[in-house]
This record gives C-alpha cells, structure tokens and sequence, in this order.
C-alpha cells in the first residue's frame, strides 16, 4: 500500500455502539477513481459510508484524506473538507421543506458569494444534468422516488465537490436514466477532476464504468477483495467475490 | 490567474463567440449575460476555446444557458471546437427536455381568490365533523368487540398520558389552588369570613378549573404528540401504508389515543381537585383558617353533583383533545413544515374547543339547574 493514496482506510472497524458491522477495512481510493463498495443487503455498506463521510465515528482505525484524519481534524479543516465533498443519501434527504431549486441553491448560497441570478443559472444547469430541466419550482413531496434520487444528486454536485459519496444512486431508477447517470459520473471524474465512491448494486455499472471496488462479505463482516472489478469477475480468490460479480448460484462456483 | 472572458466577432451572418481565460465558479460570465451581447442578426454561432485555459463548471453553466437560447431563436450552435468533457456535460444536460408545467395553477383576483377561501374553510368545517362521526362510530364498534385496536397501544397512550403527566399537573394545579385562594381571601377578610376560601376553590377547582386546566395541560402535550406522530406517519408514507394493508386509521391509530386520553382525562381531573384544594388549604393556613376548618368546610361546599359536573367536563375535553390532535396529524402534509403546522394547528384547536365547549357546558348546566 502506497502512502500517498488519495484516501486510505486503515484496519478500520466500523458500527454501532458495542455491534461492529464491519472490521479489519484496509483498502486505498485514488485520485479519479469510480471506486465501488458492493456486497448483500444488510452487509454495512452505508454504515461504512457514513463512517468515511464523518457521521458515525469509526470503532477503530481511521479514513485518511490525503493523509488527514476527518474525525481528528479541527472544526474549520472538517468544514473545509465537507465543501469539498458532495454527498447522496440512499433516501434522497431531500430538505422537505424547500423547492428543488432551493435545495441545490442551499449550498451554493452557505458557502459561495455567487450573485442570484449566477445561483439561479448554476441551479438550472445542475438540475439540467439530472434530467430535471424545468423542476426548480416543485418540492419533494410532489415528484417521484427516482426524481429524489437525481434530485439528490444535483445537491451533491451543487459545488463542484472534489470527491462525491453515492449511496446507491441508480436505485429506482429506469435503465436510460441510470445509464445517464453512470455518463455523467465518468463525465464529472474526467472533465472535473473528481473521484467517486459509489455504493450499488449495479452490475452493468460496476462493471462498465467502475475502476476499482471493494467486495464487503456479510458473514465473515470484513472485506473479502478489492481491485478492479473486472479483473476479481474472473480471477478474484474468493469465490463468493465471483459469485457475486458473475451473479451465479453458490453451487455454479467451486 | 487571467479573468474569463468571451468576445464576439462577427463573420456575415455567422458569429464567432471566443472563449478565453480561465472560467471559474463566481469569476464567469453569466450565460444571459453572453446571449444579451449577442448580435439580433446572426443565423448561427460557433464557439472557439483556443485561448481557454482552465475552466470548471461555470463554463458549463453559461453554455447551457447560450444553448437554450439558441434552440429558443433556432439558431444553430456549433460546439465542436470546445474540449471533449465540456461537450459531453452539454450533452448531458440538454438530452433531457426542459419540463413545461401544463397548468398554469389557480386564478388570481379578489372574488375568486375569496371563493376559494370560503369552499375551504366550509369543506374544514364538513371534514372536522365527518372525522367526529368516523370517531364515534369507530368508538361503537370498539365497545361492540369488532375493532382492530391492540390493546397493547390503548395501554401505551395511556401510560404516556397519564403517569408520565403527573408532575406537571401537579406542579399547575396546586399553583391555581393558590391562586383562587389569595384571590378570594383578598374579598373574604374585608367581610372576615376568610373560612369560605375553602368554599371559593373547592367550587372552583372542582366544577372549572381542575378540568380546563388539566385539559390545557393535555392539549399541550399530548394532543400536541398526537399531531405530531401522526404527521411524521403521514410524511414516512406509513399511513399510506396501513391503509393499503387494509387496516383502518381510525380502528387502529386514532381510536387508541382516543381511548386514552378518555380514560385518562377524568382522573387527571380529580387528582387536580385534590390537589388544587390542598394549595388552597396551605394558603387558607397562613391566614389563620386551620386544616380541620378547611376540611369540614370543603365537605360542606361541594357534593357529589359538583363533582360529576367536572367529571363530564373533562370527559369530553379528553374527547375533543383527541380529535383535534389525530386530525391535525391525519390532515398533515408531506413535509417538515406540515408537521409543525399540524401540531400548532392541533393545540390551537384543542384550546378553542375546551374554551367554546367549557362555556357551553355552563350555561347548559346553569339551565339544567345543576
Ligand atoms: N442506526 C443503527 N443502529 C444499529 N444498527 C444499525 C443501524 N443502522 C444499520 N444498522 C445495522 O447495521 C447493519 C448494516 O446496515 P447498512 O445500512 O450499513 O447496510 P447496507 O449494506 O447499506 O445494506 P443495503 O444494501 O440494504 O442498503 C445492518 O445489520 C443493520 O441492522
Ligand atoms: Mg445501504
């Protein structure tokens, strides 16, 4: 493991209260990454997720961005990092209470000087990306589980953030669209400059567009492979890896 | 760092629209800024970014809006000579068709604006007392057996309004106890019969104020917990899915909490009483009345008539609490907002109610001869 990884997460245990969901994490992220974390339901990928983004303090071991400590980072360094940082929920976490134009605008107003009509454009075009041209004026409670999603999505990309954290973006969402979104997640990490950590279920995606993943196996509760996804579909160690990336039975792999 | 720019040059018809510099969020042109330098007689736009340097998502931002211009005027946009990536997240956010709102919503001006108001506030009306007719049947067949109502729930609301209330009743009610007693020892002394004090809050606390204070107490809290858990149902799609699975709201989320504070109301109100008259003892005491005076003039000043007058009182606050709560959290919208609305909404109505009804009950009383 090289030092200088973008991200690195060291023997890190993740969970609740005295339940460890997931132990003895070590894995790397590098700049530009689309870096995948798969595995059954239930297995702790949003436990994990939460733990990297700063909302559930790791059990043990730490995450580090390029080489900082989120959770031991001082209150002006964590807010530096979370601009930087665009996040989805697997819910949506929609502020219920606004427009879809004032959830994107929400960041944008808190941490730029942008003018309102530079904020009215940029939120146009965010939501234009999203395939939600002309939605500025509708709020959650009015639009579809897949529109939340994207909606989400277009308050995460709202500033441009270095690094983005998707749980399960293309969930409830149609092929086109979700293929739309795996365009525009290989458009942002290429023409942006950003790395993604994506948390799905998406084979096609996985596999299309991811460059690395990490495989977290439910009943040994730690990670069991990690590399480029279409290299562990053929040669991964770990059968249930395979298994998992090929979509076969148990018995189809021995 | 150079400053982004564009300039525009004009070739006949065509407009070559130059990109330059470095194009950052904040720093950028707007995009309607660009389309409102454009020249009206130009049939089509090239764009040219041989002198850009770096650029992030403004670029993008502006172009969108230039290409919607275009397609607005149908003029053609050349896009080929800018970066692959910025292309691409042109494409991106112009595949999709900007979404055009069918109705245009309500009709303004004052008449029909007024309409509205008044359809709605009679459909308030219509609905608040279809809910109170659902209630009552649904309480029926509760003490027919034939419910779906888990007793489990009934004991629960019971357990969060009654014991979990205590302190606070007792905190209010021995406060107005108190209260009634100065007030009136202040009149009853200049005539020195300060030993009616006990007369003044036994009838006080027992005919009014141990259940419209008891009542005010529960609107607060629980009526206003009711409005607030059936709201966060409402907003989580849990009612939607209760009645999809068949279980009537009303069996199954109102009629608990109905039951409950029914159950709950009348005892609340007495130990109110108690409690009210031993605040009304403690300040009669310190004006000289002795405890036994006090006692043997209470029993002298009310009966049992007095006490059920109070009793049916609070029953039927307990009543509309309820309702005025469950509705609130049943009516609730699908935001956080609605749920604050629902509980203010619920307190507010429950207060209105226990004032409008108190009143009514009175005089209906003081006709009745009782
Ligand atoms: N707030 C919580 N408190 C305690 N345990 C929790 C909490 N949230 C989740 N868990 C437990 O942690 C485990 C992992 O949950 P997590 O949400 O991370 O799964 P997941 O991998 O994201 O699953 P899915 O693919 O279904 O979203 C589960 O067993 C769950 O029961
Ligand atoms: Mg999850």
């Amino acid at each position: 493991m090289v030092d200088d990884a973008f991200i690195s997460v060291r023997n890190l245990s993740v969970g609740y209260g005295s339940t460890e969901v997931q132990k003895k994490l070590n894995f790397d992220i590098n700049k530009n990454d689309i870096f995948f974390v798969i595995g059954g339901s239930g297995c702790g990928k949003t436990t994990l997720l939460k733990s990297m983004v700063g909302l559930l303090t790791p059990l043990q071991g730490e995450v580090l961005y390029q080489g900082k400590n989120f959770y031991e980072a001082n209150e002006p360094e964590q807010v530096a990092m979370l601009k930087d940082w665009g996040i989805t929920f697997q819910t949506g976490a929609l502020f219920s209470s606004m427009s879809l134009g004032e959830n994107v605008a929400l960041p944008l107003q808190l941490y730029t000087d942008l003018s309102e009509r530079q904020i009215a454009e940029a939120v146009a075009y965010k939501l234009a990306l999203v395939g939600l041209a002309g939605f500025e004026k509708f709020y959650p409670a009015e639009l579809s589980g897949g529109m939340h999603k994207r909606a989400g999505l277009a308050r995460a990309l709202a500033l441009d953030p270095q690094l983005l954290f998707f749980d399960e973006p293309s969930a409830g969402l149609d092929p086109i669209s979700s293929m739309r979104l795996d365009q525009l997640i290989v458009q942002i990490c290429q023409a942006l400059d950003s790395t993604v950590i994506i948390v799905s279920h998406e084979l096609p995606s996985i596999l299309s567009i991811g460059t690395r993943c990490v495989f977290l196996d439910n009943e040994t509760n730690t990670m069991l492979d990690c590399g480029d996804p279409r290299e562990l579909k053929i040669h991964s160690s770990q059968p249930r890896v395979r298994q998992f990336l090929n979509r076969t039975e148990k018995s189809e792999i021995s | 760092m150079t400053l982004a720019t564009f300039h525009i040059d004009m070739h006949d018809d065509n407009c070559i629209l130059n990109l330059a510099g470095d194009w950052q969020l904040g720093q950028a042109p707007l995009g309607a800024d660009i389309c409102a330098e454009l020249p009206s007689n130009c049939q089509s736009i090239t764009l040219i970014t041989t002198e850009l340097s770096h650029w992030d998502s403004s670029l993008a931002i502006a172009l969108l809006q230039l290409s919607r211009w275009c397609e607005r005027k149908k003029i053609p946009l050349d896009t080929q000579q800018t970066p692959q990536g910025l292309q691409q997240l042109l494409q991106l956010a112009t595949d999709v068709p900007v979404y055009q709102p069918t109705n245009e919503g309500a009709i303004g001006g004052l008449w029909p604006t007024l309409r509205r108001g008044l359809i709605s506030q009679g459909l308030q009306v219509h609905d608040g007392l279809v809910f109170v007719g659902d209630c009552t049947l649904a309480l029926g067949r509760w003490l027919g057996g034939r419910a779906r109502t888990r007793r489990s729930d009934i004991v629960f609301f019971i357990e969060q309004a009654g014991p979990k209330g205590l302190a606070i009743v007792t905190l209010i009610s021995l406060l107005v106890g108190m209260i009634l007693a100065y007030l009136g020892s202040v009149q009853l002394r200049q005539l020195g019969a300060q030993v009616y004090v006990a007369n003044l809050v036994a009838i006080g606390m027992v005919r009014e104020m141990g259940a419209l204070m008891t009542g005010v107490i529960m609107a607060g809290r629980t009526g206003a917990a009711y409005a607030a858990q059936l709201g966060t149902m409402q907003v989580n799609e849990e009612i939607d899915a209760l009645r999809v699975m068949g279980i009537p709201t009303m069996e199954f989320l109102v009629l608990p909490r109905l039951l409950a504070l029914i159950f709950i109301m009348p005892l609340m109100c007495i130990y109110s009483d108690v409690i009210g008259m031993i605040g009304g003892a403690l300040v009669a005491n310190g004006m000289g009345v002795s405890y036994t005076q006090y006692i043997l003039q209470t029993q002298v000043a009310i009966d049992w008539v007095d006490i059920s007058t109070g009793l049916i009182k609070s029953l039927i606050f307990g009543f509309l609490i309820a309702i005025a709560g469950c509705q609130a959290g049943l009516l609730c919208g699908r935001d956080s907002n609605a749920v604050g609305l629902a509980t203010t909404h619920a307190v507010v109505k429950a207060i209105v109610f226990l004032v409008v009804s108190d009143a009514a009950l009175n005089i209906l009383y003081d006709k009745l001869g009782i």
